[in-house]
């Protein structure tokens, strides 16, 4: 298996709003950051692969075999934390482990309790009485707690404090190690996908903008400080986005392509997403 | 299908307060009006889609999804679960029945069978609904159910057609059971309906 996922011109239509010809995939052994606006398709796209919703057009597959009747040994290689915690809010992390027990073949009962007292999530509590961290704390160990080849987190670190955070991107890339394991996560933390992926996948508006590797974007493009009036000595075709203000300009540029001695800054995940969003018409 | 039938049981027994409230309330209204049967139909209803609403409320049957669970198992859960609730509530309102009214037993097992059938007729019509408009615009159509199935049904047996069919014992046998096969065909129709509405459905 190389992909663990691949889509290929996925279509989906809404009334107000489309997702367009959607393709790209997650090579196996990676971590893809997912990223755009709210609105932008992501929650949608992977709706889409977790085939929960249904698809107008196109391919998806998920661990080598058509996401459409996935047949259930390989369901239990798929670790999903929601944007939302998904567990009854009446039940307790001690219900959760039975339960799971009785769903997942591979359920790893030590493991989950290991999570859950790593991760200080007070087993006894109900879920409605646990903080959104403890909560999306729950989720993270419950994906963890089978045998995940194959993470797939929508906003799951969200919401969490920055400490804990960075406890579970090492979480994250603890499951990395085992070189078949991927992840795809979608994040309005640029810092954090900007540490962990090895590809960005950028949305705007049902458009996937572009699907790099991380360390070429972040080579390719920095960002230029200069006058307004400099801008127009520029190749128009090396800049990528134009931000103004009152004292001068900032300019995401290609690096490679720009000539002669300027004062170019290293652009971040952030400053190439505002750019471009700026650029596609926000 | 285990562990749905799991997460369900959990949910409910965390509902205990209100169980033990209407069990109550049937214990009492046995003793004072001789009838336990309406217990069978109220839980078999109420637990059952209230499992539906809990669901609905964590959003669980998209995560559900995203396991080794099929729209299949989650929808054929229900209606298992409908079952065992109907089978519990049976014995429970026959213990009372037997214990706390006493009376007539063949009476009384014909008003446990009598509303068995309902509650499982019940169930069968509102489950659909549920599936295809979730619970909260379902319950509304209970009460145009329930209207509905008790006036066809006083209809049917009110006294001056009573009067006029007077079966011997042996049709009076056959006509209870087709009326049992009949609801018996409901239910499983019913399931298949919502195994395709489920099939079908977008889980945002």
């Amino acid at each position: 298996m190389e992909h663990a996922i691949s889509m290929t011109g996925v279509e989906k239509h809404y009334q107000d709003f489309k997702l367009d010809n959607l393709s790209f995939t997650l090579p196996a052994g990676t971590i893809m950051g997912l990223i755009g606006e709210n609105g932008a398709g992501k929650s949608t796209t992977i709706k889409l692969i977790l085939d929960l919703i249904s698809r107008d057009k196109g391919e998806v597959q998920v661990l080598g075999q058509p996401n459409r009747a996935l047949p259930k040994p390989l369901r239990e290689h798929i670790g999903v934390v929601l944007e939302e915690c998904t567990f009854p809010d009446t039940l307790t992390a001690h219900h959760i482990n039975k339960i799971l027990k009785n769903i997942f073949q591979t359920w790893n009962e030590d493991q989950f309790h290991a999570y859950i007292q790593r991760f200080q999530v007070p087993a006894q509590k109900k879920v409605k009485e646990l903080s959104r961290g403890m909560k999306m704390k729950l989720s993270i160990a419950a994906a963890l707690s089978h045998d995940s080849k194959l993470l797939i987190l929508d906003e799951a670190t969200s919401g969490l404090d920055p400490i804990v955070r960075d406890e579970m991107l090492d979480v994250f890339l603890d499951f990395m190690k085992d070189e078949t394991h991927s992840i795809l996560m979608s994040s309005h933390i640029l810092s954090d996908l900007e540490k962990v992926s090895d590809y960005i996948a950028f949305m705007h508006r049902g458009k996937l903008l572009f699907c790099e590797e991380k360390d070429a974007l972040l080579d390719r493009y920095g960002v230029l400080k200069c006058a307004k009036e400099d801008l127009d000595r520029l190749n128009p075709s090396i800049i990528k986005g134009v931000r103004q203000h009152q004292f001068g300009a900032e300019a995401l540029v290609d690096r490679d392509a720009l000539k002669g001695t300027w004062t170019v800054e290293r652009a971040t995940i952030e400053d190439i997403m505002i750019f471009f969003a700026k650029e596609n018409g926000r | 299908m285990k562990g749905l039938l799991f997460k369900d049981l959990y949910t409910i027994k965390m509902q205990s307060t209100f169980l033990l409230l209407i069990v109550f309330l049937g214990a009492f209204l046995t003793y004072s009006n001789g009838n336990a049967g309406f217990l069978i139909v109220i839980l078999g209803i109420t637990i059952p889609v209230n499992a539906i609403a809990f669901d609905e409320r964590a959003n669980w049957d998209k995560y559900a999804l995203t396991m080794p669970i099929s729209r299949k198992d989650l929808t054929i859960s229900k209606y298992v679960l409908a079952l065992v609730v109907l089978v519990l509530g049976t014995l429970l309102s026959s213990g009372f029945m037997f214990f706390i009214h006493k009376g007539d037993p063949a009476a009384n097992l014909a008003m446990i069978g009598g509303s068995f059938l309902f509650g499982m007729l019940l169930i069968s019509l509102l489950l659909p609904l549920c599936f295809k408009l979730g619970t909260e615009k379902a319950r509304l159509f209970l009460i145009i159910i329930v209207f509905g199935v008790v006036g066809i049904g006083t209809f049917i047996l009110s006294n001056d057609r009573l009067a006029s069919f007077s079966p011997a014992e042996a049709s009076l046998y056959t006509v209870v059971g087709v009326i049992a096969a009949a609801i018996i065909l409901i239910f499983i129709a019913s399931m298949l309906l919502s195994l395709r509405i489920m099939e079908k459905k977008e889980i945002v």
